[in-house]
């Protein structure tokens, strides 16, 4: 399955692009999907995900919708996965 | 001549503020008790204990007698980063509750120098006035030519003229046309909300100069100087990256993805065309320089150029609020009008955030027929830019827009209340309640009014805690402590962009503080006194004219759910559930009044005298 990826703040800068498409093989966690984003985004890897988990100060959602940053949660196909720097102050 | 202390003040502070009456020319030194500093610290807490001993809440804050106070804290001075920083505290012309903003830099460090935790000004100079303030004496002298200068004039003015290490909080002609969100800035960096450089300007004082070299000894200054070292390497580590790296604007295209970025004055939470002004494209599109305030290792000021055809090239900070404010808020996400209009609000001195939340609310009366100004529509630029500069002058439409949103509302009637962006007056920041309902929980109960830094309820919204656009009462106590850590950051102090580096805030700032101090003071003792500042500043409103009635949103949000995402829907009921609970996670009554056993836990019974109660 394909999952389309988002990146904001540090993410996007790390990851050098806005959007990825990720194929995955299902069924899919969030911990195989950031594997995956380690290997193909290098500099991710260490700063904002760390073996298959996001590290603190980072936080994936789910469509916008929920908050996830648990591993075992189920990516689902049609998911659309942002991944973000936490720290929303202004 | 300012005399010393009869008693030794503890470590890390001066025990004493002065008093200066620009009505007479004179000042006094008053001691301040060591219990009371050490219940209310500093900065923020420090300044409500003031203005509650100064009667500040019975008396109007543009009347000589009203005081203003610059408050300093047992942090300033002190090698631990980001604790360069000041209060400013008074009532607000624009909410008529307690208003307290801070502002960074060597404002901080000049004016601890003097002699003082705290400087209150009070009275109104005959003219125009400068007031200069040095650890020997307090001089008055004649504004002159600088009555009516920007505030970048005024600054380089200032440094041009006077001695050297004399550092200047001062007002643009906003704040001498008492215009109701007009800022006290220094160093480009701006005390901006609630319209603390109004109250200066009431006084008719266009600068406050601090110089001296009066420094405070340190209890444990090797301690210190370790937690200090450790602070720094934490704060150049990831919990601070995007600060440094892209700067609060970072918040916009994630915020407009979610739905959350306010947009044509609330009517929308997205706005196509928005990533024209992320931090990416205006890095790609101008040049860019970063700096910091004094004593910060973040590093998280982000200065963009600006090339206006047939303009001088000029250059201003960048953070999101005014970003999302005199842009989206408006309609408008044309870089060079954009960045135009913050440029304009920081010289002539008037906060970006109410200044666009009141210019956007003028646009959708226009639209509603309910304002005669045609000229002023959502998405021009020009608009937005010609509007600033009546606002500044208090000029035909702009004498009007001066007084804020809920001021105009009032003047206009017609139901433009239920649309007038605010709570208790003071314009809503860049967060979208319907969408981020603990921050709609923490705008309608915050003490200043709608306040994204007395509140941090949106960290609550971005986790996995609770469903964003589902508020429930379960999540008063997150936003409780969102303001509890606010509010002992606010009286420290020390910037919030630390706080991801902090794992233990308490236990950390309970270990700063004491090697400052030498108290023995822990997490426990400094969670008692965050609840201790939250209820005097309650007091504070209370004692105002605060009722319950004001601890609410526009009808807007609790009628209406946004329309590009109606999913996020909050009623007026279930935010009623969530200020019950917070009510009671604080311990209040339900209501929000404060039981007589809550003033007396907190000592504040002495200073509270006959309150109403619900």
């Amino acid at each position: 399955m394909e999952i389309r990826v988002e990146f904001f703040g540090i993410p996007r800068q790390r990851a050098g692009q806005s959007v990825a498409a990720i194929s995955l093989t299902a069924p899919a966690t969030l911990a195989t999907l950031l594997g995956e984003l380690g290997q193909q985004f290098p500099d991710l890897e260490g700063e904002c995900i760390e073996r298959g988990a996001l590290r603190p100060g980072y936080l994936a959602s789910i469509d916008g919708d929920r908050f996830i940053s648990d591993p075992s949660e189920m990516i689902a196909e049609g998911n659309s996965v942002l991944i973000l720097s936490a720290e929303a102050g202004g | 001549m300012i005399e010393n202390n009869t008693t030794p003040p503890p470590a890390g502070y001066h025990g004493a503020y002065l008093h200066v009456d620009v009505s007479s020319g004179t000042a006094k030194r008053v001691e301040i008790p060591a219990d009371i500093l050490r219940q209310f610290l500093g900065g923020t807490g420090l300044g409500t204990w003031l203005m509650l001993s100064l009667d500040a809440p019975s008396q109007d804050p543009l009347s000589p007698e009203a005081p203003l106070a610059f408050v300093f804290s047992p942090l300033v001075g002190s090698p631990l980063t980001t604790s360069a920083k000041f209060a400013v505290v008074s009532r607000s012309p624009l909410t008529g509750r307690l208003n307290d903003s801070l502002a960074s830099s060597a404002f901080a460090l000049a004016g601890k120098r003097t002699g003082h935790d705290a400087i209150v000004v009070s009275g109104r100079a005959s003219e125009p006035s400068i007031l200069v303030i040095d650890e020997q004496q307090v001089q008055l002298q004649p504004a002159g030519e600088l009555w009516g200068m920007t505030i970048e004039e005024t600054e380089r003015y200032l440094k041009e003229h006077q001695p050297a290490g004399s550092k200047a909080a001062v007002i643009g002609p906003a704040g001498e046309n008492l215009v109701h969100y007009a800022t006290l800035s220094h160093d480009g960096r701006h005390a901006g909300r609630g319209g603390s450089g109004a109250v200066l300007g009431a006084k008719n004082i266009k600068a406050v100069i601090v110089r001296g070299s009066k420094r405070c000894r340190w209890e444990h200054p090797e301690q210190l100087v370790e937690l200090a070292r450790d602070l720094s390497d934490r704060s150049l580590g990831p919990a601070t990256a995007k600060y440094r790296e892209l700067g609060t604007a970072a918040n916009l295209v994630l915020f407009n993805r979610l739905h959350a970025l306010p947009t044509r004055n609330f009517q929308q939470g997205h706005l196509e065309g928005v990533e024209e002004l992320s931090p990416q494209s205006l890095s790609m599109e101008r040049e860019k320089v970063q700096s910091s305030c004094a004593a910060c290792t973040i590093g998280c000021t982000h200065i963009y150029g600006i090339r206006r055809e047939g303009e001088e090239a000029g250059a201003v900070r960048v953070e999101y609020e005014s970003l999302f404010a005199l842009g989206p808020l408006c309609g408008v996400t044309d870089q060079e009008f954009v960045l135009t209009a913050m440029q304009r609000c920081d010289q002539l001195g008037i906060d970006t955030i109410s200044t666009g939340g009141t210019i956007a609310f003028a646009m959708e009366c226009v639209e509603r027929d309910l304002l005669d100004a045609p000229w002023l529509r959502f998405g021009d630029g020009q608009a937005v830019l010609d509007a600033i500069e009546l606002i500044g002058k208090r000029h035909e439409l702009g004498d009007l827009l001066a007084g804020g949103s809920r001021s105009m509302a009032e003047h206009i009637g017609k139901g433009t209340i239920d649309f007038a962006p605010q709570v208790k007056g003071l314009e809503i920041p860049g967060y979208e309640p319907r969408a981020l309902q603990t921050m709609a929980l923490g705008f309608a109960v915050g003490s200043r009014g709608a306040d994204h830094n007395r509140s941090g309820a949106y960290e609550v919204d971005f986790s996995e805690q609770v469903d964003r656009r589902q508020g429930s009462p379960a999540a008063a106590e997150g936003a409780i402590a969102t303001e509890d850590r606010a509010t002992i950051m606010d009286s420290l102090i020390l910037c919030k962009f630390l706080r991801g580096a902090l794992d233990d805030f308490y236990g950390e700032a309970a270990a700063m503080l004491a090697s400052v101090t030498g108290w023995d003071v822990d997490s426990e003792e400094l969670r008692q006194v965050a609840r201790r500042i939250a209820a005097a500043r309650k007091l504070f409103n209370i004692q105002s004219g605060w009722t319950p009635e004001e601890d609410t949103l526009p009808a807007r949000f609790l009628s209406t759910a946004l329309p590009d995402d109606p999913q996020s829907s909050l009623t007026a009921e279930r935010l009623q559930e969530m200020i019950l609970a917070y009510n009671r996670g604080r311990g209040w009554e339900d209501s929000g009044f404060l039981p007589d056993e809550v003033l007396h836990q907190y000592g504040l019974d002495c200073l509270a005298g006959e309150l109403p109660s619900g």
